[in-house]
């Protein structure tokens, strides 16, 4: 045990005792979930990022495991010579039991750790037909100042195929993937635009988003053929950042229009309830949790966006949910000219409209 | 962060030296005469300088200080953890120790009486039940018949885990604490949760100073003013009762003292919020508040859990504040709270065993835990101490 080697060990830097794992909010790698139908042209899409000459790292995990969420493969591609490196990633040397950070997180922080400079990571999901899993586990507490953060989830749907698809389970119990995958989504890639007829292609597109936003009236649709998008639009979307402004611009607009027009109710849609007068933020959570926790109503609320006004704040605060996740966070000052006001956004089944607004109006009374 | 260090100069050629000598870091050395400004001088240094390797560990034999203890001549055949307990090494492994304790070899598994009630992880290690089941998303209220076993293998954990504590004192191994831990469960007629959990290799955590949990008990001799937590979970009756305490090792400094005592007060005032209506979210308010006002600060990655027929479940309940943990207590519902507290740093490491989790600032944690049942208009704290609890703590009266 004593026996010292004839060659010297490799010399470590001095002061290298900041942890690698010491990084904030600014640095922290965004992950965005890519879901859709394999027809749809996820691989294409895929692809289309690995290989396109972007100058930026990017490394795609493909998730193959179906129902078990969990790390098996990356490839990364090495942006600025396009050439592409497979690895394997093993799944995390941490406890399985009590942790906080589910087994997928810490693989993908011993990915950023491992790597000398990642910029983005895409967790390509084959096989899971409902993102929400796999959202909440990434949706990760601010406090961890984790190396990781959701970006946002992205969508492929197939411009030829989508209505059939949409249309395919009518009246069956079950939804087909495409209303979860949308509903979820904060992109939609809209492919295969060059597929559908030239004659009538400007009217179905139309009505295409049409379906698409009743469903899910958040979305930001993409055109696209073959996959090819711009990347500054798919990347760093920190739709799950409370502070970003972004997202907040689209629901302060005036218009009324982010409920869904067409409501089948059967379907999965889209319902925004807007009140003017400042609410009381304890009530709100209860009446959140109500909904989210407690299935109030019987409703079946997937997503949840808003901002509230909130009594003696003049924090301007956000809401944001995820199935029974939510969080509700002072974001910024009203500005001067700002109609300060409360829009929430929910996205789900079996939404009643009528009992939202009044529940909610509840939270407005000074007295209980 | 650590202060400012003076620039080294380079051992053989006087010029501003960057680089060090990795052996010298891991026996914790000096780095005067160790640093250097390129691997050439290093490697032309090597012949005369690794001699100070020698020196150290010769000195520091047999006398029990806190560099290295000699555990090679007593302890024949065992040998080092690695890879979650699927490995074991002759060699300690290489690491960047961010303190100054290190891993010693470990025993051989121990032995279960075959008239015990095994769970599924006993033969191969791997939990079957436990991953897939409903409960890890929906947390269970227990019927009356479910309470009642809780309340008995409770009660034995905690006499399990007071057996452990009469042993604690300077010269104890920590496998020897294992080892008590291990029969004063077989013998009330339980199963060592931990042994062979996801491959844990012994039937209790023993975490020692730095160590913030999942410490694997080995041939390291307690030392006095070490603090050691020991973490036991026994399962009987088809169910598991979890506990753990940090305990004083002979004369601890008033740091440690304050240190364990706010942990013990974090636990005692998350318990008392603990009633149906309560949002598991809160725990961690509490917990915050308290450990943040006395300067301390609290460890994020490992968190309460649900527990019953299942060793691990729902809730998970973070012991940090501004978490996102989903729901509210219930009458009839039981999970553990158990928090980590630090000395420095929220932040930890692992070490390359797969389970030692370390602060990442080698300063010291520690942990209290309870297994907690709501009550219609409160809180039944399953695990709670006996009259027959030995006094282990300056602060509690009994």
């Amino acid at each position: 045990m004593e026996e010292e080697d004839e060659d010297p060990p490799l010399a470590v830097e001095i002061n290298k005792s900041t942890p690698p794992q010491s990084q904030n909010d600014d640095v922290s790698v965004g992950v965005t979930v890519i879901t859709g139908y394999l027809g749809a042209g996820k691989s294409t899409f895929v692809n289309f990022i690995l290989n396109s000459q972007h100058g930026k790292r990017i490394a795609v995990i493909l998730n193959e495991f179906g129902e078990e969420i969990g790390v098996e493969r990356a490839m990364i591609n090495e942006g600025d010579n396009g050439a592409l490196v497979e690895e394997w990633v093993e799944l995390a040397n941490g406890c399985i039991c009590c942790t906080v950070k589910h087994s997928l997180v810490q693989a993908l922080e011993q990915l950023v750790q491992m790597k000398e400079r990642l910029d983005h990571i895409l967790l390509e999901t084959t096989g899971l037909a409902n993102p929400a899993p796999l959202a909440s586990v990434l949706w990760l507490d601010d406090q961890l100042e984790s190396s990781v953060r959701l970006d946002s989830i992205i969508t492929v749907v197939d411009a030829k195929n989508l209505r059939f698809q949409l249309n395919s389970h009518h009246g069956s119990s079950s939804f087909p993937e495409a209303f979860l995958q949308i509903a979820f989504a904060d992109v939609v890639i809209l492919n295969k635009v060059d597929l559908v007829s030239p004659e009538e292609s400007g009217g179905v597109l139309e009505e295409l988003e049409k379906e698409i936003h009743n469903i899910n009236s958040l979305a930001n649709i993409i055109h696209s053929v073959r996959c090819q998008v711009d990347l500054s639009k798919i990347l760093d979307c920190r739709a799950y950042d409370a502070t970003h402004a972004t997202h907040l611009e689209a629901l302060l607009e005036e218009n009324q229009s982010l409920s869904s027009k067409d409501l089948h109710d059967s379907n999965v849609r889209t319902l925004c309830i807007s009140e003017p007068l400042p609410v009381d933020l304890d009530k709100v959570r209860l009446w959140l949790e109500e909904i989210l926790w407690d299935k109030k109503y019987s409703m079946d609320v997937y997503r949840c966006k808003g901002v509230l006004r909130v009594l003696d704040s003049d924090q301007l605060h956000t809401l944001q949910a995820v199935r029974e996740i939510y969080e509700i966070v002072p974001t910024r000052k009203w500005k001067n000219e700002e109609n300060q006001m409360n829009k929430i956004v929910f996205i789900g089944h079996n939404l009643n409209e009528d009992a939202l607004t009044n529940s909610f109006r509840a939270c407005m009374s000074i007295s209980s | 962060m650590s202060a400012t260090e003076s620039i080294s100069s380079c051992g053989r050629c006087g010029k501003p030296a960057n680089l060090q000598c990795p052996k010298c870091v891991e026996l914790k050395l000096p780095r005067e005469g160790a640093a250097f400004c390129t691997q050439d001088c290093f490697k032309a240094s090597w012949s005369s300088h690794k001699s100070v390797h020698q020196k150290a560990k010769l000195s520091s034999l047999g006398t029990g200080t806190p560099a290295v203890q000699n555990s090679a001549s007593p302890n024949e055949g065992w040998l080092y953890c690695l890879k979650k307990g699927q490995a074991r090494t002759p060699k300690i492994p290489f690491f960047d120790w961010t303190g100054t304790l290190r891993p010693y070899p470990i025993s051989s598994k121990r032995i279960v009486p075959d008239h015990i009630d095994l769970p599924d992880w006993a033969i191969d290690g791997i939990p079957k039940i436990e991953p897939n089941s409903d409960l890890q998303h929906i947390v269970e209220i227990k019927t009356t018949e479910q309470i009642e076993r809780m309340r008995e293998t409770c009660r034995i954990a905690r006499e399990v885990l007071d057996a452990a504590a009469r042993v604690i004192r300077p010269g104890v191994t920590t496998d020897e604490i294992d080892r008590v831990v291990h029969e004063a469960t077989i013998t009330a007629g339980g199963y060592p949760s931990p042994l062979n959990y996801h491959f844990f290799p012994k039937s209790c955590c023993t975490s020692v100073n730095e160590v913030i949990c999942h410490g694997i008990p080995d041939a390291r001799k307690l030392e006095d003013g070490d603090i050691v937590n020991v973490d036991v979970t026994v399962y009987y009756k088809g169910v598991h009762g979890d506990l753990n305490e940090t305990y004083f090792v002979g004369e601890v400094d008033e740091a440690s003292r304050r240190l364990v005592q706010c942990t013990y007060e974090c636990l005692e005032k998350a318990i008392s919020i603990v009633k149906p209506g309560v949002r598991f979210r809160e725990i961690g308010e509490v917990i915050n508040r308290h450990a943040t006002m006395s300067g301390l600060s609290v460890v994020k990655s490992y968190c309460g859990h649900g527990i019953g027929e299942l060793f691990h479940c729902a809730p998970n309940i973070p012991h940090y504040a501004r978490n996102k943990a989903v729901g509210v207590m219930k009458a009839g519902q039981t999970f553990t709270i158990e928090p980590m507290i630090n000395t420095g740093v929220w932040r930890d490491r692992m070490w390359p065993d797969g389970w030692t989790a370390v602060t990442a600032d080698g300063k010291r944690s520690a942990q209290f835990e309870h297994t907690l049942l709501v009550t219609e208009t409160g809180v039944e704290v399953l695990t709670a101490r006996l009259p027959s609890s030995p006094s282990m703590f300056p602060w509690l009266k009994s």
